[in-house]
């Protein structure tokens, strides 16, 4: 059940209306756990069954957590905790990397071995809850909340089905206090939260799916295009995979509105960075703070020298590049980055030392070469991540930057433009936000019928077969 | 009661605004208070709502062809007899004139009409249309004469209407004269709709219920169609309007001068039409009503008695004696008069009404045809619409009943209580409850006292109307037309044997009847409120529905014979003049939509809670009803005035009503904040639900839009069918007078018919009696696409005289599922009968139909590939573009795919089409589904007139292979099953092509397809046009079968 699909239409208004005629919390409550498990059925109800029986685990350790234990107890069942749900979450999502990673490695050095692999189905959404059960866990081991004593309330922050799919990932300190408090019918909020989804639909719809027309033939067989085409392809992908996931997150968080929760923005215009770093504090926002606050501090952050600083970002990106997919592409594009953030402290280090180049950087010229250069690196760097695989992606790169003849772009460059306008504008909304009494000034009907041409565009300019969310693999 | 108070009155009076009109009026129980007003009337509807009512009276002037209306041309003849002599015509001797009738006949009636005028040779729509498709002329002039009975009414308006008429250029522009005389009722119609609403804002004090009833009454068809027709009826109801409004604010007093006018605008509203006497009951109650409350002195009462009676009589003498003398009774109504010729007393009118059912009368009258009937056709909407209304004002009205009851027992309880002095303990008693309420001081508490003994006086949810004897009035009014209708009713049956009341004559009454529907759903506060606004939304949404069925769906249709979509407009433009066609219409509508936004965005939405009711949902919470007296109490601060004189202002009002010491400063200004601060964010929750109910809105219109416009241009949503639409509409503009025959069937029709290879004449060389031939035939065509197919092209117009039917076996062999049909046609370019049609002759018809509905609800998205395509292409990828074979059909709709082709391609493609139709074939059994088709095909050329023909197309000898010899046996048991039961002439030209004419053995290329083109005009569909009959199919075969290929 896609958000983009008729069937979740439904199924919302459905959950909805059900929803807001119960007077009590808890029922409230109880009716939002069955309906996302209900939701999560829709794919696999084995899988419902397994995300269920793993939750009420995290449940279980969590209140393990919270008694009153001696600290080392504690710690083994947080350690424990973690084990088991990393454990989990590599079963189901590596096991089958890992083999075919060990096979490749043997048959490198001439031992050819076949490994009876089974074919693990692993439940959408893994990375997410798994991750939003360890910061459970972290956090009722350090104090910072209580357990959750009613397993309802923990059942929903788990599997609340806005975000169970493919985030943002919530944390329980956030989440968990929303559940229990009492939440009157607001229009204002409903109105905020079909506004942020179908600014969500939009970007999903008209520009993502649209987008991937222009990079996917390229992705598929690069050494049949031209470079310009490629080129084309490559900021095409940068689009697509923004457009995709913030486009989800935005129907996750004005879907979670529509319920009465607030989700925490996971997208704050991340191509309007000037550099790596800012690149890494826009774009999806919940994982880098999360990879900040349960890796990259634990691992001892930026406190210790450059150096052990560097082997923390690089660790931390590299596990993050991990935990997009099972594969060394993903690896690679996680390393770069790792890298790029080093390079990026070295030359914030060198700047800092110099004022003349600081100030040639902090000028109109020197703050369009960063944000130029930093589009072009990251870029770049999606080809990996998008490329099924390495051969692929060298000769992605080789035909940008070695210019040749090719297969043309599949459709015409002016309608790659518009949607980029599309985005560009959407960028500059979110950097200079519009006041909310200029807002306010708009009269009603034009921003019910603003509503209605976004959905109607959107509508228009769906592709054939809508394409599954690209986080969903993750 | 009053008394402890400590002195609120004089505070209130204060700080009340200046008193309305509605306030200031005699009686009601709001005793020297004025009313809460929740919200003032919206005046942008003194504007809105005449200007819908105008936009929509031109609409129906540009769809309701003249004469159209009821009795138009007897009211026509009227003014025309004016025009004429210069004096009214007398009734029983007049009758229409010649110059007039002549004109009569030429235009198109309805088939009620012809029972007057079809004896002088006027003649229906649809023969109209036929003849005017055809060229002949549409009708001739019989002898004759017809009667003016309308020559029964009085002539007031007729004066009024003789110099317009003159001046549209009389008999000889009739449609011009028609055209100018109803608009002038439309614009009477319009104003009428002003002094009504003028009266609901005087009469109501809740201004949003003012508003709901005033939009209901203007929005209500059938008070619109009464006056969008030449006729006496307009001008009769907006005096008859005047009259009632004039009674119903009566002020304290009556004065001389409203007396005066009074009797004057019900007398003038009885010259204009004789059943306004129904006001004299409705105008002597208000006039006592109003000497009751006022307590008049015997003087003033005599005098202003003597002023109303005189001036009736002034204005209506000099008729009802000529009448009396004339006709032996105050009116000249044509059944009484007829029936006092014959003899018929009293006695025969009591037994008439004794055998009539007088509760199914008042029903249909009042509850459910009083919704709309348009024209002489009397459309009427659905029953299920029509239940929706009836329930609507019989709910309305049981409310009404039940405030009578509740506010009649609420008075019995006041005074009981203030016998017992029950108010003076009052103040303690909520001193020591009410512990557990969120405010709680002293103030608090004494606030809620002073809003409990408002609300127990009925200031606040108490009567919406500003006087009890408002509601009885209208009551009365309504009471005094039904009875009025009820005479006409026994006299009309009594005179002619059966009733012939129609129920617009009580069309004065309809507005005060809503007014009585809705504010009696208005009663109380907060929800019961909303219950009104819930009432007026079903009100106007039925208006609606039932008003756009009718006028923009049947009444359109039905005027142009059937014909759909533009082409309606452009046969119902022809009957108009030239101001009101296809372009007025078009401006009209658009102008109706913007004025309907405007409305919404003004008025938002009816289901909004109001200031006062806001948050009174449990009317009985205290704590609630605290909130809505502060509120109150801020609208008399933005009265008083700004700034800390405003927080003084405050002081002093809650100083003045509570005990002074309590009531602090502090206390006040964080009660005023706050409560202006729960008001700014309520204004933000109104807008946001707005905006959410107008996006919902818009973009439920811009699918509506979309799907109308994919409807009415097939070559977006169904390119091939669109372009052979288009293409056949140019052929027929070239011929139109030649008989039209059209091929229908797959691609192998498509290709295998050449009409340009007529054996008969060069197409430079044609007459009109030569055929027009054109292959309307779609590739991948099933008999269901086929069925289809003709009735699309029927439904835009398109009539041939022969229809060449293909039979393609292999379709026969399998039973198709839904999805099969979406690569043949488009469910969103269907209208709901033409889904209904096919969705009938489909295994699943459910889910065609679910299709459908999903294709009609998105348009947008389901035809986003074709919308692109057509509108700005080069979003989709090349693979997915149109075929480039829509680009190679020629101006007769032949599809000419290949000159010729090799011998090692043709082979190819046999082979592949081997694969695909050689096990079928071998092993074919007829299945229903398409044999249900071709019937249904059949039918349907029956009954428009069609000649079906039904033909075998050739196929090579390879392909013939393929069939076993069971299968074609079950063919040829078919075929002469269908020839024998459907009496249908088919043609087997299996062997007419040679076998290397084919593409792929099934397939013709164009010397094959020229060949049997030729063939099939020159031997079969020829003598068929010429009556001959033409070689039976088996004759055909064997003798093709002997013939050397």
């Amino acid at each position: 059940m896609s958000f983009c699909s008729q069937s979740f239409l439904v199924f919302v208004v459905v959950v909805l209306a059900a929803y807001w005629s119960i007077a009590s919390t808890r029922i409230r409550t109880i009716l939002l756990v069955v309906a996302s498990f209900w939701f999560y059925a829709s794919w696999n109800v084995r899988l419902a069954a397994i995300v269920l029986g793993w939750s009420t685990l995290d449940f279980a350790l969590g209140l393990a957590l919270d008694a009153p234990h001696r600290g080392r107890a504690k710690r083994g069942v947080l350690i424990g905790g973690i084990v088991l749900n990393l454990g989990l979450l590599g079963y189901f999502k590596y096991t089958g990397f890992l083999i075919d990673s060990i096979a490749g490695a043997l048959a490198a050095i001439g031992l050819e071995r076949s490994f009876a692999t089974a074919s693990v189905l692993a439940p959408i959404g893994i990375s997410f809850f798994t991750f939003e059960a360890i910061n459970y866990l972290v956090d009722v081991h350090k104090g910072k909340i209580r357990a959750e004593r009613n397993i309802f309330s923990f059942l929903l922050f788990i599997s609340f089905f806005p975000h169970l799919i493919a985030g943002p990932i919530v944390r329980a300190g956030d989440f968990i206090p929303q559940i229990g408090r009492y939440k009157r019918r607001d229009w204002s909020r409903i109105r905020l939260g079909c506004e942020i989804f179908l600014i969500g639909l939009f970007k999903k719809l008209a520009i993502a799916d649209r987008m991937a027309t222009f990079a996917d033939p390229a992705f598929a067989s690069p050494d049949r295009f031209g470079s310009k085409a490629l080129w084309i392809a490559a900021i095409a992908y940068a689009v697509q995979i923004y457009c995709d996931f913030s486009g989800y997150t935005d129907m996750a968080i004005g879907c979670a509105h529509l319920f009465g929760f607030k989700l925490k923005p996971n997208f704050n215009a991340p191509y309007a960075s000037l550099s790596i770093a800012e690149f890494w504090r826009r774009w999806h926002i919940s994982l880098s703070t999360w990879l900040r606050d349960y890796l990259f501090i634990p691992l001892g952050g930026s406190r210790g020298s450059f150096f052990k600083t560097a082997r923390n970002l690089t660790i931390t990106m590299t596990l993050g590049g991990l935990w997009h997919g099972a594969s060394w592409t993903f690896v690679v594009w996680g390393v770069v980055h790792g890298l790029l953030l080093v390079a990026h402290r070295g030359v914030r280090a060198f700047r800092s030392r110099f004022v003349g180049i600081d100030r040639a950087f902090a000028s109109l010229p020197g703050i369009v070469l960063c944000w130029l250069l930093t589009i072009l690196t990251l870029t770049i760097t999606w080809i990996p991540f998008r490329a099924p695989s390495f051969s692929n992606a060298i000769g992605f790169l080789g035909g940008m930057f070695v210019p040749r003849a090719g297969r043309g772009v599949p459709l015409p460059v002016d309608r790659f433009a518009i949607l980029l306008a599309f985005v560009l504008i959407e960028h500059a909304f979110r950097v200079w936000k519009p006041r909310r009494a200029t807002v306010d000034r708009i009269p009603a009907a034009a921003v019910g019928f603003g509503y209605a041409a976004l959905l109607s565009i959107a509508l228009l300019l769906a592709p054939s077969e809508t394409k599954a969310f690209i986080y969903f693999q993750f | 009661m009053r008394s402890t108070m400590n002195g609120s009155d004089e505070s209130r009076k204060r700080f009340d605004k200046p008193r309305s009109v509605a306030s200031s009026m005699a009686g009601g129980s709001s005793g020297a208070d004025g009313p809460i007003r929740a919200r003032e009337f919206d005046r942008s509807l003194f504007f809105i709502l005449p200007a819908l009512v105008l936009l929509r009276g031109i609409v129906v002037l540009c769809i309701l062809p003249p004469l159209g209306a009821w009795d138009e041309d007897q009211h026509i003849a009227y003014v025309d007899h004016i025009n004429r002599t210069g004096r009214a015509p007398e009734l029983g001797r007049a009758v229409l004139a010649d110059s007039l009738v002549d004109r009569i006949v030429e235009l198109p009636h309805a088939r009620q009409q012809l029972i007057q005028v079809g004896r002088l040779g006027a003649i229906d729509y649809r023969s109209y249309w036929e003849k005017r498709e055809r060229g002949d002329k549409p009708s001739e002039r019989k002898p004759g004469t017809i009667e003016l009975y309308e020559a029964q009414h009085g002539s007031f308006y007729y004066f009024l209407s003789a110099p317009l008429y003159r001046l549209a250029g009389g008999a000889d522009s009739l449609k011009n004269a028609v055209g100018l005389l109803r608009f002038v009722d439309v614009l009477l119609t319009a104003a009428s709709i002003v002094v009504i609403a003028w009266g609901v804002k005087s009469v109501v004090r809740d201004g949003r219920v003012a508003s709901w009833i005033a939009i209901v009454a203007a929005l209500q068809p059938m008070f619109l169609l009464n006056g969008a027709r030449v006729a006496n009826d307009a001008l009769g109801v907006f005096l008859a309007s005047i009259a009632i409004v004039l009674c119903l604010t009566i002020p304290r007093s009556p004065t001389l001068v409203r007396c005066l006018l009074i009797g004057i605008f019900m007398g003038l509203a009885v010259r204009a039409k004789a059943i306004h006497w129904a006001l004299l009951p409705f105008v002597s109650f208000a006039f006592v009503a109003a000497i009751y409350r006022s307590r008049a002195g015997f003087k003033s009462t005599l005098i202003c008695g003597f002023v109303l009676s005189a001036a009736i009589v002034a204005t209506t003498g000099d008729e009802v004696a000529s009448n009396l003398r004339r006709f032996g009774g105050p009116t000249a109504m044509q059944e009484a008069v007829v029936n006092r010729a014959a003899g018929r007393g009293i006695g025969d009118q009591i037994a008439t009404a004794r055998s009539i059912d007088w509760l199914k009368v008042i029903e249909n009258h009042w509850f459910r045809d009083n919704l709309l009937i348009a024209g002489w056709e009397y459309y009427q909407p659905g029953p299920r619409i029509k239940r929706i209304y009836e329930w609507s004002l019989l709910l309305g009205l049981a409310c009404r009943l039940a405030a009578i009851v509740a506010n009649g027992s609420a008075a019995g309880r006041r005074r009981r209580a203030e016998k017992r002095g029950r108010d003076s303990s009052r103040n303690s008693e909520i001193m020591r409850s009410d512990e557990t309420q969120p405010i709680e001081s002293n103030i608090n508490k004494v606030a809620c006292n002073q809003f409990d003994s408002k609300l127990d006086r009925g200031d606040i949810g108490g009567s919406i109307l500003v006087s009890k004897h408002v509601p009885l009035a209208c009551f009365i009014l309504v009471l005094s037309y039904m009875l009025a209708l009820a005479y006409h009713t026994v006299q009309s049956k009594l005179a002619w044997g059966r009733s012939t009341t129609n129920v617009w004559y009580g069309a004065a009454a309809i507005p005060w009847l809503l007014l009585l529907v809705v504010s009696g759903a208005a009663i109380g506060v907060g929800s019961a409120r909303r219950f009104a606004g819930l009432i007026s939304a079903a009100l106007v949404a039925t208006f609606a529905v039932a008003e756009s069925t009718i006028i923009l769906g049947w009444m359109s249709i039905g005027y142009s014979a059937g014909a759909r979509g533009v082409e309606s407009f452009r046969r119902l433009a022809e009957l108009q003049p030239a101001w009101l066609g296809f372009p007025t219409f078009c401006c009209a509508i658009s102008l109706i939509l913007i004025l309907y936004s405007v409305m919404i965005l003004r008025f938002q939405s009816p289901f909004e809670r109001d200031r006062s009711g806001d948050e009174s949902d449990s009317s009985d919470s205290k704590a609630n009803r605290i909130n809505i007296y502060y509120k109150h109490m801020r609208f008399r601060f933005h009265s008083a005035g700004r700034g800390r004189e405003r927080i003084d202002s405050r002081r002093v009002e809650l100083g003045d009503s509570a005990n002074p010491g309590a009531a602090s400063n502090v206390q006040s200004y964080i009660i005023a904040t706050d409560s202006m601060n729960r008001d700014r964010r309520g204004d933000r929750v109104r807008r946001d639900r707005f905006i959410l109910a107008f996006g919902a809105f818009a973009f439920m219109l811009i699918q509506a839009i979309a799907g109308v416009w994919l409807r009415e241009d097939p070559r977006i949503a169904d390119r091939e069918f669109g372009i052979k639409l288009e293409l056949l509409r140019a052929r027929i503009a070239e011929r139109p007078r030649s008989p039209l025959v059209v091929a229908l069937g797959t691609s192998r029709m498509a290709t295998g018919f050449d009409p340009a290879a007529t054996p008969l004449r060069s197409e430079s060389n044609f007459n009109d009696r030569d055929p027009l031939f054109f292959n309307a035939s779609l590739v991948g065509s099933c008999p269901e696409v086929m069925n289809l197919t003709l009735a699309r092209l029927l439904a835009r117009g398109i009539h041939p005289e022969i229809a060449v039917i293909e039979f393609w076996p292999p379709f026969f062999g399998y039973e198709r599922g839904v999805r099969d049909y979406l690569d043949q046609t488009n469910p969103g370019a269907l209208t709901y009968r033409q889904a209904r049609t096919t969705a009938r002759l489909l295994r699943k018809p459910e889910r065609f139909m679910k299709l459908w509905y999903q294709y009609q609800a998105v348009p947008l998205y389901y035809n986003r590939y074709s919308i692109l395509e057509s509108v700005w292409p080069g979003w989709f990828p090349p693979p997915d573009r149109p075929e480039l074979r829509l680009r190679s059909i020629a101006a007769t709709g032949w599809w000419k795919p290949h000159d010729s082709v090799d011998p090692a391609e043709a082979r190819r493609l046999t082979d592949q089409y081997k694969l695909k139709y050689e096990k079928e074939l071998s092993s074919l059994s007829i299945k229903p589904q398409s044999d249900r088709a071709l019937r249904e095909i059949i039918a349907q050329c029956r009954k428009n007139k069609i000649r079906p023909l039904i033909v075998y197309l050739p196929e090579g000898r390879e392909f013939q292979g393929w069939y076993s010899s069971a299968s074609r046996s079950a063919i040829e048991r078919y075929l002469d099953d269908l020839e024998a039961t459907e009496r249908v002439e088919i043609v087997d030209a299996r062997d007419w092509a040679a076998d290397e004419t084919f593409l792929d053995g099934h397939h013709l290329l164009p010397p094959g397809a020229r060949m049997f083109s030729q063939r099939l005009i020159g031997e079969i569909v020829t003598p068929i046009l010429a009556g001959s009959p033409i070689p039976r199919r088996g004759a055909l075969a064997r003798r093709d079968r002997d013939r050397p290929r």
